[in-house]
């Protein structure tokens, strides 16, 4: 490389499309295409027949097939994808053409320029054939579709032309034969949607389906080629909700309907699109002011006037894209043969017109198609089998950027641009790189070498080795890179299987380079060098790697001590010409082709490794990080399993704990994402080297590790697995350099669920509690209980599911459990830990403070459990101070009607409560109205707990006279209230009860008192009388008056 | 699980928790040491108890006696504190199980080298079918979830959920403490061989005049040498060589000869 | 204290409750000492008429029924021994005196009622015939009619008498008639001979015929064929 002439022209050299490039440039970069195929007919894939691909043709061939002298009209369609020199072809066909043509010949070259409709038009119209046209209208008419309008006022044109051609269509879009392709309701809401201003600003974003139209039409902004189509994709009607939300603030109804419409419907979206995109040409013409047989009339017009003057056409045309908009009539205009109007009088016409095998599929319509029978197709890998032509290709670019201007120009007008005459740059920068012979030239290749070409081109994507992406992807980012960072070169870093480890071995155990100088040096004696570690010396240059020792110095890299060789024996030279060959059988050993993701997975991390300010998009969704977070999540996992966690003491709960709340474990160092990890993996070579190993146990080896060479990998990752463990082991449960102390909050927390619950009744200390209490059924206790709402609610948080979730941890934590299961209803426990620890807690009296908990544990399974415990000793006071004033007015209450101290025994509340029995028997007895609070049940409820009554009694004493808080908790939990309170009640009704049925038994009473009974002596005196009168009588009767 | 089927419920710290109860008891009724560790109340009626399933490992392990329900430590003199040294115990009394199942079928496995891999899971069904194939006896799902606990815990691999890793440096690490090298002496590699397999033999290779390391214990002994534990030397004499498992990135030349640097616990 | 005022109360309430009892229990007698009262005044009521009817019409009743009306003042001096009318023995009492005693005193009497005005009615037909006060005929049949049920007998009628006396009374009042026409024994035999329709020509003698005309009843009397 001549780097001063370089630095100047490598641009100007790499950006041939624009309009002034350089005809001797040209020349000096252009390389024979020797792999073009010819063909009458394409298939239906718009492809080369198997049978014509077996002919290659060169272009000279192709030359002499379609411009030698003819009398018929010709039409020869170049085709190829996109960059694979179809341009270049019909260029050189021109280049040729000009210096062996006939005189009557006329040449219309339409080159490719800027791609754009009016660019065309400015061609056409500086040509004098076309200047000279006698139709002096149609000449005005291009002269005003060329000129220039400001974009923006461009683009809203094309804008509202859309609008108002879909407003005066029916549907059909002009295709009256064909049904409807859209209905009149959809048709009138896609209006409406046009004309919203949110949907309008996302057309016409840059990019934008405006934007591409606009750009194939009138100007092309980017010196790129542009190759897009000049239409609407699907993408951009694809709505999703979030542009709907959007669009419902400010849309009317029928746009909003549309939209709605359009959300996850695939087909809808692709019949609006090809609705939209039948307007396309129409809209171009009326922004343009032409008509569609605008162009074609400028030909035939042309065909005329050249028949008139004896002479013949032929029109060279890059890109039919160039005339997006009227390309459909122009390709009629070229189609033209002469025979079929003879009363025109035209010329005869050759037509070379070059377009993506993409486009002609797609755009040309099925009778433009049949009327085509010369194709020359332009295949993608030009170089294919040809390692000779794809190094020529790289050293006439790379000399042609060392040269001068003047010095090709110079050539071409003196040289006749000649092989014996071609220049060579001179050499200011990368003397042993490697040269490739050119005929006697001899070319240096710096930046590459020939083995990096092969590389890179062997790594390069199939679809992508043609020409033009070979030159700006691998030619013009290594020439850009070693002028401007040859310190850092190559930047660009492609991935490589080292099919010989013991380079890369070398490099990265060595202990003085950084990682940084390891990557680039691995990468720079792999793919530049020829990736062995043997050194040799001749002519006292040193060469390791294949590369002599000052070419390592040049990027400022450190020579690496190889294994000492012999010279080879011969430099390897370029075989002329492969053939069948392909490039990569040349050097480098068979290699497996390298999986996708890794690739992409190890350039990330390369970038990440070599540049201390680039992060990894951890947690985004980008092709380029899906491996690299996959990797992360999968060395997680990883780590859980392969530690054995109860074995290195930590449960399994708590290792569930922090995997649940899918806290990483590892992390990346630079990553967008936050994270709480334990471990962060730095930017290393060793971090390299794990994360390849993750991301080849996924993407290789489908999750599992069998794939080629696994076990150094697996090695790899158990060696760090192992060096990390320690680390990991005391971080599960460790924070902020704190012990996570969740068991002993489940476990106070527990114990305050069994005393509330009443399983601790015979406690009077809580330092007295026991781990076995723990180990009992110990069910939440329902139904009734004569404890205050504020107990009744505590009890109810403890009964809920953080209470359960607590008894699952006091209960799983210490529990042995076979592999990770969660938890398990089989017991196994490890008893002497799980004792030791709970008497921990015991230790504290369950006297604990917001203070004492870990409220800023950052794994929120393990803060629940503080947080759960500090719910409940928020509420202990009011708990216990509720009890306490409710104890204190049962006793007030009962000493209303008695003294406690006649209440000391259970015979005095016997005797008591038989009394008030008696009393409402009585009073049921004696008709007294309150006698409807008889309840038997109640009295002999506390008939039969006399006893609890009288320990209730002595708890409330008790209570009142204790400070503690978790001592009082305890004698509350005994639930005096549940019997004192029936008592309390009875005794107090009864009081009352009492004084009702006093006065009642006086009101009766007084009746009595003023009624007066009248009881005679002797009552039936009377009736007496009358028997004895009667008895005489029959007496008589029987004497006397009897019958017979 | 040493003697006789593997099974799945004697888990290492189940054993080892058991062990510690009678350790720190000195004798304790069996009923008594099954309560502490199956608190009766806990105890659905319809789990099975595992409880003398790990009190039979742990008397196979003789690590505690059974006489007349009650349960004595088999040696009172020795005391095991840690995992650590559980673990270093078990694998000191392994050579004794050189017949029974756990022995043979951790043999086999760790010497299928990089077929292991081709199994997800170790309870496969083919996996299965190859091991009892080769054990001459019918290896169950169970038998094998069993031994994982066991392999893991003494370090014949690595468990990823139910694949087996093979890297047998936490078992090698042990047996070289077992084995009473003189730091800083080199063993020629035969006499480091026959040394090692007095307790390392269940990792050894299938037969006995097979030189070819498997995956296991290759690893095991290049992790060794690249933490500087041990050095890997390699010789002209080819006769006096054992070979590890091969590898692009880590040592991988013959071994002739082994210096012992001393092991990191 | 609550000890002491609940025992207290329970007094206060058992007292009130002897009052209340108490209460209770003559207002029941005295029910049933009236319901004892109106059976007494019935079955006076019966012997009364009973003595009346044997006065008046020399009536006799059947041993059995002095047994019934014995059995019921005996029943009746039961209660009186009581000293209490209790409502099971009242029912017992009445049960007596409707079902057996009045039964008994009615069918009898009926019997009776059917002897005693047996002939005098026949006499009153035959004299009716000869009577020209045919209104006041009518008006003794009707008396006599009216005394045929025992339990009506102490009824009185709008001039005060009762149907016992209208009995005797129309009884008596026939005999009057009789009188009235002189009847010598011939003539009576005559009479009785033609009311029974069997008098035979040869029965008419002289007397019969001084008779006849002598009272002026040649109208009345007709010679007819023996059926």
């Amino acid at each position: 490389m001549n780097r001063e002439i370089a630095k100047r022209r490598y641009m100007d050299v790499f950006r041939p499309d624009v309009m002034h490039s350089s005809h001797g440039d040209f020349l000096a970069t252009h390389v024979p295409m020797k792999k073009l195929y010819v063909t009458q007919q394409l298939t239906d894939h718009a492809e080369v027949p198997e049978q014509e691909k077996k002919n290659p043709k060169t272009e000279e061939e192709v030359y002499e097939r379609f411009m030698g002298e003819m009398e018929e009209d010709q039409f020869v369609l170049v085709i190829g994808d996109s960059g694979a020199g179809k341009s270049h072809l019909i260029r050189w066909i021109d280049t040729v053409h000009k210096m062996r043509k006939s005189e009557k010949e006329v040449v219309l070259p339409i080159r490719r320029a800027d791609n754009t409709l009016k660019g065309t038009i400015r061609q056409l119209i500086d040509l004098p054939e076309v200047k000279s046209l006698p139709n002096k209208e149609l000449y005005k008419k291009l002269l005003s579709a060329a000129t220039s309008v400001p974009e923006k006022e461009l683009k809203e044109t094309i804008y509202y032309q859309f609008i108002i051609q879909i407003t005066n269509d029916d549907g059909k879009a002009g295709d009256e034969e064909s049904v409807r392709r859209i209905n009149n309701v959809d048709r009138k809401h896609l209006i409406a949607l046009l004309q919203n201003s949110l949907f309008k600003d996302r057309l016409m974003e840059s990019d934008g389906p405006i934007d591409r139209i606009y750009g194939k039409f009138a100007e092309n902004k980017s010196n790129e080629v542009n190759d897009t189509v000049a239409e609407f994709k699907d993408e951009d009607f694809e709505i999703d909700s979030e542009f709907r939300n959007k669009l419902l603030l400010g849309a009317d109804d029928k746009a909003r309907k549309i939209a709605d419409k359009l959300i996850d419907n695939n087909e809808f979206v692709c019949a609006v699109k090809e609705y939209i995109n039948r307007f396309v040409e129409k809209v171009i013409q009326r922004c343009a002011g032409l008509e569609p047989g605008d162009l074609a009339n400028v030909i035939e017009e042309i065909r005329r006037e050249l028949f008139r003057q004896g002479k013949t056409l032929t029109i060279l045309m890059e890109d039919i894209t160039s005339a997006s908009g009227v390309d459909d009539s122009l390709l009629d205009a070229l189609l033209t043969d002469k025979i079929e109007y003879p009363e025109k009088q035209m010329c005869r016409i050759n037509a070379i017109v070059g377009a993506t095998d993409g486009y002609y599929r797609e755009k040309f319509k099925t009778n433009t198609k049949g009327r085509i029978h010369n194709f020359v197709y332009v295949p993608d890998d030009l170089f294919g089998g040809n390692k000779k032509g794809l190094l020529e290709f790289f050293a006439r670019y790379l000399n042609t950027i060392s040269l001068d201007p003047k010095d090709i120009q110079q050539w071409v007008d003196q040289g006749k641009g000649e092989m014996e005459t071609y220049p060579v740059h001179v050499v200011t920068i990368g003397d042993g790189w490697g040269e490739y012979k050119l005929g006697d030239k001899h070319i240096n290749l710096f930046p590459f070498t020939q083995n990096s070409i092969m590389f890179l081109y062997d790594k390069q994507d199939i679809a992508k080795r043609n020409p033009r992406s070979l030159m700006r992807d691998i030619i013009e980012t290594y020439v850009k890179e070693s002028i401007e960072q040859l310190e850092d070169f190559p930047v660009h870093r492609p991935t490589f299987y080292p099919s010989n480890p013991e380079l890369q071995n070398a490099i990265y155990n060595n202990i003085n380079y950084d990682d940084s100088t390891k990557l680039r040096l691995a990468c720079f004696m792999y793919v530049w060098g020829d990736g062995t570690l043997q050194t040799y010396e001749k002519k006292g240059v040193r060469y390791v790697a294949g590369l002599p020792e000052n070419v390592y110095k040049e990027l400022g890299l450190p020579v690496i001590d190889g294994n000492k060789v012999v010279v080879p024996t011969e430099e390897p030279s370029v075989p002329e010409s492969t053939g069948s060959s392909s490039p990569e059988g040349a050097r480098v050993p068979a290699r497996e082709k390298e999986n996708e993701q890794v690739m992409i997975a190890l350039q990330e991390v390369d970038k990440w490794i070599d540049n201390k300010d680039y992060k990894l998009s951890i947690g985004a969704t980008t092709k380029s990080v899906k491996a690299l977070n996959n990797a992360r999540k999968n060395i997680n996992t990883f780590l859980f399993n392969s530690i054995d966690w109860q074995s290195e003491g930590v449960s399994n709960n708590a290792v569930q704990k922090v995997k649940n709340q899918d806290k990483f474990l590892v992390a990346f160092d630079r990553q967008t994402q936050k994270s709480d990890s334990v471990i962060t993996l730095p930017a290393s070579i060793e971090s390299r080297g794990i994360i390849e190993a993750f991301v080849r146990w996924s993407e290789v080896g489908k999750e599992s590790w069998n794939f080629n060479n696994s076990t150094d990998y697996l090695l790899r990752v158990q060696k760090w697995g192992d060096s990390i463990k320690p680390t990991l082991v005391k971080a599960i449960l460790h924070y902020d350099d704190k012990k996570s102390d969740y068991f002993s909050f489940a476990v106070a927390a527990e114990f305050y669920r069994l005393i509330l619950n009443g399983y601790c009744k015979n406690y009077q200390d809580p330092h007295n509690l026991s781990p076995e209490l723990l180990l009992r059924k110990n069910q939440a206790v329902s139904g009734e209980n004569g404890h205050t709402k504020s107990w009744n609610d505590l009890l109810r948080i403890v009964n809920g599911s953080d209470g359960a979730e607590a008894r699952t941890c006091v209960l799983q934590y210490y529990n042995l459990v076979q592999g990770d299961v969660v938890h398990s209803i089989n017991y196994e426990f490890d008893a002497l830990a799980f004792n030791k620890a709970v008497k921990g807690v015991i230790k504290t009296g369950l006297h604990y403070e917001t203070v004492d908990l870990q409220l800023d544990d950052p794994v929120k399974k393990r803060r629940l459990y503080s947080e759960y415990l500090k719910k409940i000793i928020d509420r202990l006071d009011i708990v216990v101070n509720d009890e306490k004033a409710m104890l204190a007015l049962q006793l007030a209450n009962i000493e209303k009607s008695v003294s406690l101290d006649d209440l000391e025994s259970t015979t005095d509340i016997e005797d008591l409560i038989d009394e008030i029995g008696k009393f409402y028997s009585q009073a049921q007895k004696s008709h007294i109205s309150i006698a409807i609070h008889y309840d038997l049940s109640k009295i002999n409820y506390c008939k039969r707990n006399v006893e609890q009554i009288v320990k209730a009694i002595n708890v409330a004493k008790q209570v009142a006279q204790t400070r503690d808080t978790i001592e009082s908790l305890l004698l509350l939990s005994r639930d005096p209230l549940v019997c004192l309170k029936p008592f309390v009640e009875l005794l107090n009704l009864a009081a009352a009860d009492l004084e009702k049925t006093n006065s009642e038994v006086e009101m009766r009473m007084k009746t009595y008192k003023t009624e007066n009974p009248d009881l005679g002596d002797t009552p039936y005196s009377r009736q007496q009388q009358i028997i004895e009168n009667c008895a005489k009588t029959i007496e008589e009767v029987r004497e006397h008056h009897v019958v017979g | 699980m040493f003697i006789g089927n593997m099974v799945t419920e004697a888990i290492p710290p189940r054993v080892f928790a058991l062990y510690r109860i009678v350790e720190t008891k000195k004798s304790i009724r069996r009923s008594e040491l099954q309560a502490m560790m199956e608190p009766p109340e806990l105890r659905e009626d319809n789990t099975s108890a595992y409880f003398s399933i790990v009190l039979k490992a742990a008397i196979e392990l003789k690590l505690v006696d059974n006489k007349d329900n009650v349960i004595l430590l088999h040696n009172p003199d020795d005391q095991i504190r840690t995992m650590d040294e559980f673990r270093r115990y078990v694998i000191s009394i392994m050579p004794s199980f050189e017949s029974e199942q756990f022995w043979r079928c951790s043999n086999v496995i760790v010497n299928m080298n990089e077929k292991i891999f081709e199994y997800s899971s170790i309870s496969d069904s083919d996996m299965l079918g190859y091991l009892s194939n080769r054990l001459g006896q019918q290896i169950s799902a169970s038998m094998i979830r069993g031994w994982r606990f066991w392999a893991q815990f003494l370090g014949f691999g690595y468990m990823n959920n139910f694949a087996f890793l093979p890297n047998a440096y936490l078992y090698v690490k042990n047996v070289l403490l077992l084995s009473n090298l003189e730091r800083g002496k080199e063993y020629g590699v035969e006499e480091f061989m026959t040394c090692f397999s007095r307790y390392g033999k269940i990792i050894l290779p299938l037969s006995v005049g097979d030189r070819n390391l498997n995956i296991s214990m290759s690893s095991a002994l290049r992790e060794l040498h690249d933490n500087g534990e041990i050095v890997l030397k390699t010789g002209s004499d080819r006769e006096a060589n054992w070979t590890l498992f091969p590898s692009k990135d880590f040592f991988n030349q013959p071994i002739s000869s082994i210096v012992f640097k001393g092991v990191q616990l | 204290m609550l000890l002491d005022d609940l025992s207290k109360s329970i007094k206060a309430m058992k007292l009130l409750d002897t009052r209340e009892t108490d209460r209770l229990t003559a207002e029941k007698r005295a029910k049933n000492d009236a319901d004892f009262a109106s059976l007494v005044d019935e079955f006076g009521n019966s012997v009364s008429v009973l003595k009346e009817a044997i006065t008046m019409l020399d009536y006799r009743v059947s041993l059995e029924t002095v047994q019934t009306m014995e059995d019921c003042s005996e029943l009746l001096r039961g209660v009186i021994d009581d000293g209490v009318a209790e409502s099971s023995k009242l029912y017992d009492i009445r049960q007596h005196i409707s079902k057996k005693m009045l039964p008994n005193l009615s069918k009898e009497w009926k019997s009776f009622h059917q002897g005693i005005t047996g002939g005098p009615l026949a006499k009153l037909h035959t004299l009716g015939r000869l009577v020209t006060d045919e209104k006041g005929v009518t008006e003794v049949r009707e008396r006599i009619a009216a005394g045929d049920n025992w339990n009506n007998l102490s009824m009185l009628n709008e001039n005060g008498d009762s149907r016992l006396i209208m009995l005797k009374n129309g009884l008596d009042e026939i005999i009057h008639m009789e009188e009235g026409l002189n009847l010598n024994d011939n003539v009576r035999a005559f009479i009785d001979s033609v009311t029974k329709r069997n008098a035979k020509v040869s029965d008419i003698t002289e007397d019969i015929v001084n008779w006849i005309k002598k009272e002026g009843l040649e109208d009345r009397f007709i010679v007819a064929f023996r059926v």
